[in-house]
């Protein structure tokens, strides 16, 4: 009981930072039909930028601050590389995004070096929260939660109850009667992109110390981003919150299951023999498959609902 | 310090083109100087710098040649060690040293032996100063490859008589690297528990992804879960750091034996949480005797700027023995070298240590040594400015070390 309520709690965590994280991928994908292939480059460089503000100003003005130089960076690049190549098709603006993340890294590389830097939690929030059973449950990870759900909210609320979400909205499907009505659609697009790169900032900003921030953060997470924006359903935003606490509680539960199919065999009344050449391939537990877990179900869902669990294109 | 270490690399590939004229030793560093792991690949290289300027200061090799260090990045990948390899020889290499991870180290000594096989004009020696697979000096075993560290079942060997007398134990977690390494690590704890703790339990055997786990708290909650009240790890790097860091957050109270917690980071991390509980076994940590402390100082002065303390007694064997080994043979050339090394004994700080011929692994005395305050204790130095250090618990002479070997060189 406590080992299950204390990796529900984990795995809630972790699948909402990935919703963090993923959020502003969809986002940008669903407005502008854009996949930007650098988003995790822009959450390696919001844990970055924490860190480097949080020397100075401290850890809370960094938590504001980070996301909001991320998005500055955001909106350069739509404005003076996206659209750029833009009039030159999808493929052009997938290579352009595939280039900006080595570009990324390599500049994180000249300014903080290969190593990791020491981007810690704040005193503030380094305390045990609750005791449950007697596990402590850390105050930070409770903080990224609440942070990431009212991420949510307020996403939502934006979309839906404000005028400029109105404007998006109808940018996302009527761009050439919005920019008739007088809306300057290039800087909602610009601002879609900013507003999606200040997210995955954010992200970076809880994750970079909650985990480890260095260069290699970036591409360690960039493919079970786009796991959660697939299974989810490109460009929804619903799905990709669905598909973010299912992908955190594959991965967090099957670290706790020892069980191998030899196991399951003997559960069976087979035995079979370690000596057999099937052995080493057979032993493989479920708990050491975990990392491979969110691809095998991306592949899965490819190959039974293309569209995601959301989607509504037939991509 | 960056700037610095650009300049560096900057005058290294300088001396590439203008360093034919004078004769040099090239000593090619082949490790993981990006991603998860580059911390310590840092690290490592301070200390051989560390230790070649020594060398070249005396200045006793063989017709006044000089030792210079020239970096190549692996990515911590046994593919791209080969890769990187293949441009060590373009600049002239003759002896390599690598430690960090065990995988690119087999694809290494495999590489290198071909190499010296077609090429007995230019041998190459190579120094390993870190991976502790049994396999490199067993069925993987080459003459042209020397371990300065004492291997898994070595270090586990000295690690277990520990634990066969802490009597206060009776449940303990294995959690290691998913690659041979730690493989060697969980089976060498699993067969001499077995043997000399029968009652003990092993609650639990896990394998993760080295590298790729960012958040443990799942393996921690499971770790809890089990009741274990020792975790066993031969994790290294950022792997051991994240294990500890996700136990400290969620208060799990278990004594901590480890391989690498001396190691840049470990022990900031862990921080008064780990006293008296984290324990290690190493070839070296600053605490030994008075010479040990003296090398930790030395290394804070050369490098009053970097976070970490000394940790690899290995690499500076290492260089000794080399440049002892070149004085004996009166040249550089590596085949010759490597025959002076062989049967080889060095007294070292921390005791006198020795080359095996069946093998190439050296034998040298082992400490089992736990995290303790230094305040009071006027006698230790601590680690990373952090009223930290480690103190000896056990040595195991470096004779009691010595473990059958399959190595047959042909």
């Amino acid at each position: 009981m406590e080992f299950f309520l204390i990796t529900l709690l984990n795995s809630l965590s972790y699948g909402l930072l990935l919703f963090m994280l993923s959020s502003g991928l969809t986002l940008i994908f669903s407005m502008m039909g854009v996949l930007n292939f650098a988003h995790a480059s822009f959450y390696m460089l919001g844990a970055y930028f924490a860190y480097q503000t949080g020397m100075v100003f401290g850890f809370w003005p960094a938590l504001f601050l980070a996301p909001i130089l991320v998005g500055v960076i955001g909106a350069i690049t739509e404005r003076y590389g996206l659209r750029k190549v833009h009039k030159f098709g999808h493929v052009a603006e997938l290579l352009f995004t595939f280039g900006l993340a080595y570009v990324i890294e390599e500049v994180v590389h000249l300014i903080w070096g290969r190593a990791p830097v020491d981007y810690r939690i704040p005193e503030s929030l380094n305390f045990t929260l609750f005791t449950l059973f007697n596990t402590q449950y850390p105050a930070y990870r409770a903080f990224m939660m609440l942070v990431s759900v009212g991420m949510l909210v307020s996403l939502y609320l934006v979309l839906t109850k404000t005028r400029i979400g109105l404007i998006v909205q109808a940018s996302l499907t009527h761009p050439e009667m919005v920019q008739a009505l007088g809306h300057n659609v290039p800087r909602v697009f610009m601002l879609v992109f900013a507003g999606g790169c200040a997210l995955a900032g954010l992200a970076g900003v809880l994750g970079g110390n909650l985990f480890i921030t260095e260069p290699g953060m970036a591409f360690s997470v960039g493919s079970i981003v786009f796991v959660v924006v697939v299974v989810g359903g490109m460009g929804s935003l619903v799905g990709a919150f669905i598909a973010s606490l299912l992908i955190g509680s594959i991965q967090t539960f099957s670290v706790g299951f020892d069980l191998s199919f030899i196991d399951l065999m003997a559960g069976l009344g087979v035995i079979i023999d370690s000596n057999s050449s099937w052995y080493a391939g057979l032993s493989i537990t479920i708990s050491q498959t975990a990392p491979v877990l969110p691809y095998l179900l991306m592949v899965l869902m490819l190959i039974v609902r293309p569209r995601g669990l959301m989607g509504t294109r037939e991509t | 310090m960056r700037l610095v270490s650009l300049l560096c690399v900057g005058l290294l590939s300088l001396q590439v083109s203008c360093g034919q004229t004078n004769k040099e030793v090239v000593i090619g560093f082949v490790e993981g100087l990006s991603g998860p792991f580059a911390n310590i690949g840092e690290v490592a290289l301070r200390h051989l710098h560390l230790e070649v300027d020594a060398v070249n200061r005396r200045g006793n090799l063989p017709d006044g040649i000089r030792m210079k260090v020239i970096p190549f990045d692996n990515k911590t990948n046994p593919q791209e060690a080969l890769l990187v390899f293949r441009s060590a020889l373009d600049a002239g290499v003759d002896y390599v040293f690598q430690g960090n991870s065990s995988s690119v180290a087999i694809a290494l000594t495999g590489a290198i032996a071909k190499h010296n096989r077609r090429n007995p004009e230019h041998p190459v020696l190579f120094m390993n100063y870190a991976a502790l697979d049994p396999a490199l000096t067993n069925e993987h075993c080459e003459k042209s490859h020397f371990r300065f560290d004492a291997d898994v079942n070595m270090k586990m060997a000295a690690l277990t008589e520990y634990i066969a007398v802490r009597k206060d134990i009776d449940s303990v977690y294995l959690i290691n690297q998913d690659y041979s390494y730690g493989h060697a690590v969980s089976a060498a704890a699993r067969s001499m528990l077995e043997v000399k703790r029968p009652n003990l339990r092993i609650v639990g055997d896990d394998l993760h992804p080295i590298g790729r786990v960012k958040d443990f708290s799942p393996y921690i909650a499971k770790i809890k879960a089990s009741g274990a009240q020792a975790i066993v790890t031969g994790n290294w790097g950022s792997d051991l750091t994240l294990l500890i860091k996700s136990a400290r957050q969620m208060g799990v109270d278990v004594d901590f034996f480890t391989f690498n917690v001396g190691m840049t980071g470990g022990v900031t991390t862990i921080g008064e949480s780990g006293v008296e509980r984290v324990h290690q076994v190493t070839n070296w940590h600053a605490n030994i005797n008075e010479a040990t402390q003296e090398n930790a100082k030395l290394y804070r002065v050369k490098y009053p700027d970097v976070f970490e303390d000394a940790y690899y007694g290995s690499i500076r064997r290492a260089v000794r023995m080399l440049e002892k080994a070149m004085i004996e043979s009166g040249t550089h050339n590596p085949e010759v070298v490597g025959r002076a090394l062989r049967d080889m004994e060095f007294a070292d700080d921390a005791g006198l240590v020795s080359m095996r011929a069946d093998n190439h692994q050296l034998l040298l005395p082992l400490f089992v040594s736990k995290l303790v305050k230094i305040a009071g204790k006027n006698d230790l130095v601590d680690i990373e400015n952090t009223g930290l250090g480690f103190e000896t618990l056990a040595e195991i002479p470096a004779e009691k070390t010595r473990m059958t070997t399959t190595c047959q060189f042909d």
